[in-house]
């Protein structure tokens, strides 16, 4: 059962590693190298959770034989925030309370990056076709939308950087209001290592 | 899970042929590979094992694609994507880029192939239908030589295709009808990812008035064990464009309806289906706003 040596550059640093030759890059990329960013959720195609980009493209890596990606340049959602700063759509998502459990959020902020790359000033009925192949559990999706849509304005010069800062609380004016939650940053870039609790 | 003891991925079709002859009854052939992982989990066929994985989505004559004003050639790898970022595939194939956003998601449409949706013959195949009324012919490939035969042919049930043992569908002709309408209707839970309960490629050219029906092209699927070219009605169409012939015609495939399940639900569809298919591809052809009832196009379109 000949190995499979895998060649790739992922988040920026080259690889050169023997992989099973049925392995997902899902499977590579957690397992492997440690990257738990990306989660598996259904592991069948459907929510989404999983994808990462695969030569520019937004790729489900659960349906992608790792041998597919052979010499491709690979993110994964750790590449967003590299340098350690959020970009604008994880600031978004944190902002507008779009991360809840957590689960889904890094294949909706891999998505949603897709979706503003590809049209930097799509709309909300583009964004909802863009963000459709990922499902989220927890938020009914409007504060994942409110998201892309604030990071797609500031991005774009429309609305101020400081839009994307922690509204002034006055004083127990909190119900119906979206709060920031304490986890998101984590969440956003990938680095807790167990979402959902 | 699917396990395999070798993924090999030929970079020419000699190559590939080499490699299936080597493996003959040991191999399976995937291109995307978005239907087969999904296949071989809890559920459906559960752990698979398959000795070698031959992933044909490298070739570069099955990703080759070619457009004129006549013809349209599609390489079998051609992911599904295609179909939405080229505007020529979608001038040539005017029910193609309708077909596609009902395709899958943007992740997996970028995977997925037109081949493989072919090859693995489901009888709610997306692709299967719309190529199927622009007179698709498949070219299939052996160490032994080519052959090409309908694509009508070349689905022979559920998951069932005319292709031999050593051979590779390698590309896909058909006709290109820039000067039709096109539409495609589908129904589903989720569109984002959604196997068909019925889908429905509906193609027409009108006279210069935007009166008269010169050519009709309708292929429905979902409703029975494969995919269905709608030839009677198509000539039954032909001539004045009308809100009374649209709705005859509409009634003329309600009887094909042979689904395991649902097929009164069906019924239903098709019927709707056949208005809002024509009504659509009437319109983007061109047709002239007097003609079609108003209170049809209100209740379909």
């Amino acid at each position: 059962m000949p190995d499979l040596l895998f060649n790739a550059t992922i988040n920026g640093r080259k690889i050169a590693r023997s992989a099973k030759p049925h392995q997902r890059l899902l499977d590579f990329i957690r397992d492997d190298l440690n990257l738990t960013g990306n989660k598996e959720g259904c592991g069948a195609g459907e929510c989404g959770t999983c994808s990462v980009f695969v030569n520019g493209v937004l790729m489900k890596s659960c349906l992608m034989p790792l041998a597919k990606a052979q010499g491709a340049t690979i993110e994964t959602v750790e590449a967003l925030a590299n340098t350690g700063e959020l970009s604008v759509l994880q600031k978004a998502f944190h902002k507008t309370g779009a991360s809840q459990c957590g689960y889904c959020i890094p294949g909706m902020v891999m998505a949603a990056t897709a979706a503003l790359r590809t049209n930097p000033f799509a709309d909300r009925e583009e964004i909802k076709e863009r963000l459709g192949g990922n499902i989220c559990r927890c938020t009914g999706y409007q504060k994942i939308f409110d998201a892309v849509e604030l990071a797609r304005d500031v991005q774009n010069g429309r609305l101020p950087a400081n839009a994307l800062l922690e509204d002034e609380a006055k004083e127990g004016d909190f119900i119906g209001k979206n709060v920031r939650r304490i986890d998101t940053p984590r969440k956003v870039s990938g680095r807790l290592k167990y979402a959902a609790t | 899970m699917l396990t395999c003891d070798e993924y090999m991925s030929p970079a020419s079709l000699a190559e590939a042929f080499a490699a299936m002859k080597a493996n003959r009854g040991r191999y399976r052939i995937v291109a995307g590979a978005t239907d087969t992982l999904p296949w071989a989990r809890e559920g459906r066929a559960g752990d698979v094992h398959i000795p070698v994985l031959v992933d044909v989505a490298r070739i570069p004559e099955l990703c080759e694609i070619s457009v004129d004003d006549k013809r349209v050639r599609l390489g079998a790898a051609t992911p599904i994507q295609r179909f939405l970022d080229d505007p020529a595939l979608g001038r040539a194939l005017p029910a193609m880029p309708r077909c596609a956003v009902w395709f899958a998601d943007d992740q997996i449409r970028a995977q997925a192939t037109v081949g493989g949706n072919i090859v693995n013959a489901s009888p709610a195949a997306d692709a299967t239908p719309c190529l199927i009324a622009h007179d698709a012919i498949v070219e299939l490939a052996s160490a032994r030589g080519k052959r090409s035969i309908p694509l009508q042919e070349f689905v022979t049930g559920p998951n069932k295709t005319a292709l031999a043992d050593g051979e590779l569908l390698i590309a896909i002709e058909c006709d290109a009808l820039p000067a039709h309408g096109g539409s495609f209707e589908k129904v589903g839970h989720r569109r984002s990812l959604v196997i068909s309960l019925v889908c429905l490629a509906a193609l027409i050219r009108l006279d210069r008035d935007g009166r008269k029906i010169e050519d009709a092209r309708l292929a429905i699927a979902g409703i029975g064990p494969k995919p269905l070219r709608l030839t009677e009605v198509e000539n039954f169409l032909r001539g004045p464009l009308s809100a009374d012939r649209l709705d005859a015609a509409a009634d003329m495939p309600v009887s094909l309806v042979a689904s395991r399940t649902r097929q009164e639900y069906r019924r239903d569809v098709v019927r709707g289906f056949m208005l809002r298919g024509l009504i659509n591809a009437a319109r983007r052809a061109g047709a002239d706003s007097g003609v079609l009832a108003p209170e049809l196009e209100a209740a379909y379109a």
